[in-house]
């Protein structure tokens, strides 16, 4: 086990709910945790009575909407600004995942609750493109809620097992951040495509 | 740069992506593998599901699952050993006991953190040991 997730598993033996909390606020925000390891940790000691189940489930999720929210507010109010401030021209392949996102907001949002890191990013450019607050929140609450309480169940299923499985579940959240990124290579290219051929079509 | 060869670097980009993902699913697969082949499955498959809903309480077979990164006071629950047994069997004088982790004592009093672990190890199996009835013993928990 790496220094980092003991260090972050000793914080959570020794702080308990606040740790979760700055934790998972900040993994929603901009830090990329290993929170799958915490979970399933959190679950496994919640199996043992070191923890509440519900409450744990409850200051996970809490924690995660409200990382995610500040991320979305954050982008929503100032990442214009932010951009024109540092006069750069907003990237083209951001107004193409914009799109898509404004297009599909609640599978986007609620697929990649369970997608590690890819949810940051997600969080950001729903807020710069204005997705609407409520389907964000409701299908992050939803997300967060089926993917966290998943994880946090598996921990409490495996008990004292929990450290043999984190291989496996780490390399299944590669796996779905590729698939998110082969994703979002395929939407950027495709609206690409798609602009190429209107200007074409107008032309003629 | 034209369109069709910034579509030859997003086509790259998803292949060198598929690459990765095929390499991560072999990995995934081991992954699957290496816990199908752990002796507590092939061999306790009944008790291990029995086990697997809320495994409850620790006892002295699990004590090798005790790590450095882990608190006094959380191996005292789950194990339900008394609040001042490894204190007194480990001669610990730090006052931030039992919110104190085996690495931090260890670091704290010079000493291995192997060592240390090893020791909170045998300290458990004592425990068990000299009781005949662990669930007796534990009739006074840390709580």
């Amino acid at each position: 086990m790496s220094a980092a997730i003991s260090f972050l598993l000793s914080l959570l033996l020794l702080y308990k709910y606040w740790a979760l909390l700055l934790v998972f606020f900040f993994s929603a925000l901009i830090l990329p945790l290993p929170t799958s390891t915490v979970l399933l940790a959190t679950g496994a000691f919640a199996s043992q009575g070191y923890f509440s189940f519900f409450l744990s489930l409850f200051v996970v999720v809490a924690s995660n909407v409200l990382g995610d929210y500040t991320g979305y507010f954050l982008a929503h109010r100032y990442g214009l600004r932010v951009f024109q401030l540092l006069h750069i021209r907003v990237p083209v392949f951001i107004g193409r995942l914009e799109i898509f996102l404004k297009r599909y907001p609640r599978p986007a949002v609620f697929l990649t609750r369970f997608a590690g890191t890819t949810d940051v990013l997600v969080n950001l450019l729903s807020g710069f493109g204005g997705v609407s607050l409520s389907a964000f929140l409701f299908y992050d609450i939803l997300g967060n809620l089926v993917s966290d309480g998943g994880l946090l169940y598996a921990g409490y299923f495996l008990g004292v097992h929990w450290q043999d499985f984190t291989g496996l579940f780490n390399i299944t959240d590669y796996i779905l951040i590729g698939v998110v990124v082969i994703v979002a290579i395929y939407v950027v290219v495709r609206y690409r495509n798609r602009a190429h051929h209107s200007e074409y079509e107008g032309r003629i | 740069m034209s369109p069709q060869r910034k579509n030859w670097y997003a086509e790259i980009a998803v292949a060198i992506l598929v690459v990765i993902l095929i390499i991560l699913s072999v990995l995934l697969v081991q992954q699957y593998q290496h816990i199908q082949r752990l002796s507590y499955i092939a061999t306790h498959r009944q008790s291990l599901l029995r086990s697997l809903h809320g495994s409850g309480l620790l006892t002295s077979a699990d004590a090798s699952s005790t790590q450095a990164w882990m608190t006094f006071d959380y191996i005292n629950r789950a194990f339900a050993l008394p609040a001042q047994y490894l204190q007194v069997s480990l001669n610990i004088s730090d006052s931030r006991y039992p919110r104190l982790t085996i690495a931090q004592y260890a670091q704290d009093a010079k000493a291995s953190p192997v060592a240390t672990l090893i020791s909170v190890q045998e300290a458990i199996g004592s425990y068990y040991s000299a009781s005949s009835t662990p669930q007796a013993a534990s009739s006074t928990p840390n709580q």
